[in-house]
């Protein structure tokens, strides 16, 4: 009955919509295209004017046929191939690894646009600077979401919502979900779009050490011909109130004080562990509103469509059903914690050592030891073993080493 | 006579630095930093002066006005 009042009600063209994902990056975009695919209505809303714009991203992720597992990929998306990476201690000593087919680097604007697209083609309605603010509920459950467009304010009507809205994800506050972020998990970031004249070598470059990035890292990351982007994280409670900002330009100065800077942009990264709870009656949230980023790196594209796929297939089959409730969508949350969640656990792990507790000493002696832990590997040693030889502190051993076990499987990093 | 019952805070956006990368809006506790399209909103009225969104500008795009951050008001 509820049904067809339903129908009816759509027929006469009142926003009821069997979904509602807030946020057009990688998870929602996804998520909306396997709700559209499995033939649910779907409204997918953008707050921005422009989907994909402005980019906040280094634009590195996983390799093309990780994408594909997840949506048939468009070449115009990728930027370039990566073949290596290349990290460079405090005192400026240089680890190298071939990386052949680790990933690849994106034209995020291209992407995302690229993904609400498939979502648009499967069904989907697609609405930009369309700002959800406020969730609609009905005994504790998500019925819907209220909108602003310019001056106007709506409601639409929605038996499931996914929260894919970022780091400054408010769906989950809304739903009670505790997705807020503690200040210590939350990082500055800048970067700019450069032009250098440095060759591109399809190697990502990565720096530490207290005066390059405090708490965080440095990366140079080619785009292909002379486009590079380069950034960094800074954690603020280490930088003393110097602003990321200022210490790019010391960056930049290094790196390439020729070079054109065509755009600058900010952001900021997340480290910390997946939210425990990512979905309620009714809601579920994916990529950065649910804390689901790569602690170590930062990097967030991959996670993004996992959980985005992961949301969108749940929600598909708890609709099909006619059950949204937490259980019903507890599948989603249950297959996050086993899979990327636990990894995530091991990345964050390794971040706190690396970002937190070691100084600049006891990188350098870390740099050393890598050198010497790829060498023995490549000669045909047991992993375990030959890391009890080297000179790496105990827990970095133990922090790193599921870690580095898997870099060569690609791993997804970013 | 005025009697000085409490300060507010407040908080100049420079909008030339700001870079609508909403690393404020994700550490402001009471969310009264807001990102609306590409511009950032503030919400006086809800701040409650922890000057957690200053620690994360990448670009020190957020300042004390003139130096102080709160405002006496009567």
């Amino acid at each position: 009955m509820q049904a067809t009042d339903r129908e009816n009600r759509m027929a006469n063209g009142e926003h009821v919509y069997d979904a509602i994902v807030i946020g057009a990056g990688p998870a929602g975009s996804i998520a909306a295209l396997r709700l559209a695919e499995a033939r649910h209505r779907v409204l997918l809303a953008e707050k921005r004017p422009r989907i994909g714009h402005p980019v906040r991203c280094a634009e590195a992720t996983g390799p093309r046929d990780e994408i594909a597992r997840f949506v048939p990929v468009d070449e115009s998306w990728i930027a370039l191939s990566i073949e290596g990476a290349r990290f460079v201690s405090p005192r400026g000593t240089v680890f190298e690894k071939a990386t052949p087919g680790i990933g690849v680097m994106l034209d995020r604007a291209r992407f995302d646009r690229g993904l609400a697209d498939r979502a648009e083609r499967a069904g989907a309605e697609v609405r930009t600077a369309c700002q959800a603010i406020g969730l609609l509920k009905r005994n504790g459950s998500a019925r819907g979401v209220r909108f602003r467009e310019k001056e106007h304010d709506w409601e639409a009507e929605a038996r499931v919502v996914i929260g894919a809205d970022g780091i400054e994800s408010l769906v989950g506050r809304w739903a009670g979900l505790e997705s807020g972020w503690r200040s210590d998990e939350l990082f500055s970031c800048i970067e700019v779009r450069l032009r250098s004249q440095r060759a591109c070598d399809r190697t990502l470059e990565f720096h530490f050490g207290a005066s390059v990035a405090p708490g965080g890292y440095a990366w140079a990351f080619p785009r292909g011909g002379n486009e590079w982007n380069v950034g960094l994280g800074v954690d603020p409670s280490r930088a003393e109130r110097v602003p990321a900002s200022v210490f790019l330009k010391r960056f930049l100065a290094r790196f390439d004080p020729e070079a054109e800077i065509a755009e600058t942009i900010a952001g900021a990264a997340c480290r910390s562990r997946s939210l425990e709870r990512i979905v309620g009656d009714g809601i579920a949230l994916a990529g950065d509103a649910a804390h689901q980023g790569n602690p170590l790196t930062g990097g967030g594209i991959m996670n993004a469509l996992e959980a985005g796929d992961l949301a969108g297939r749940a929600a598909s089959e708890a609709l099909a059903r006619g059950e949204v409730t937490r259980e019903a969508l507890s599948r989603y949350e249950d297959e996050w914690k086993r899979t990327v969640g636990t990894s995530n656990d091991r990345f964050l792990a390794l971040a706190d050592l690396l970002f937190r507790k070691y100084g600049d000493k006891d990188l350098e002696r870390i740099w050393e030891g890598m050198e010497k832990f790829f060498r023995a590997r490549a000669g045909g040693g047991k992993v375990a073993s030959l890391a009890a030889a080297l000179s790496f502190p105990g827990d970095f051993v133990r922090a790193a080493l599921p870690i580095l076990a898997g870099f060569s499987n690609r791993r997804i990093f970013f | 006579m005025t009697q000085r019952i409490g300060a507010q805070p407040f908080l100049r956006i420079d909008r030339e630095k700001c870079l609508s990368c909403a690393a404020c809006v994700a550490v402001c506790p009471p969310e009264a930093l807001l990102l609306a399209g590409l511009d950032l909103v503030f919400a006086e009225e809800t701040c409650t002066g922890c000057a957690e969104c200053f620690r994360v500008c990448p670009t020190a795009a957020l300042l004390p006005e003139s130096g102080r951050f709160y405002r006496e008001v009567a």
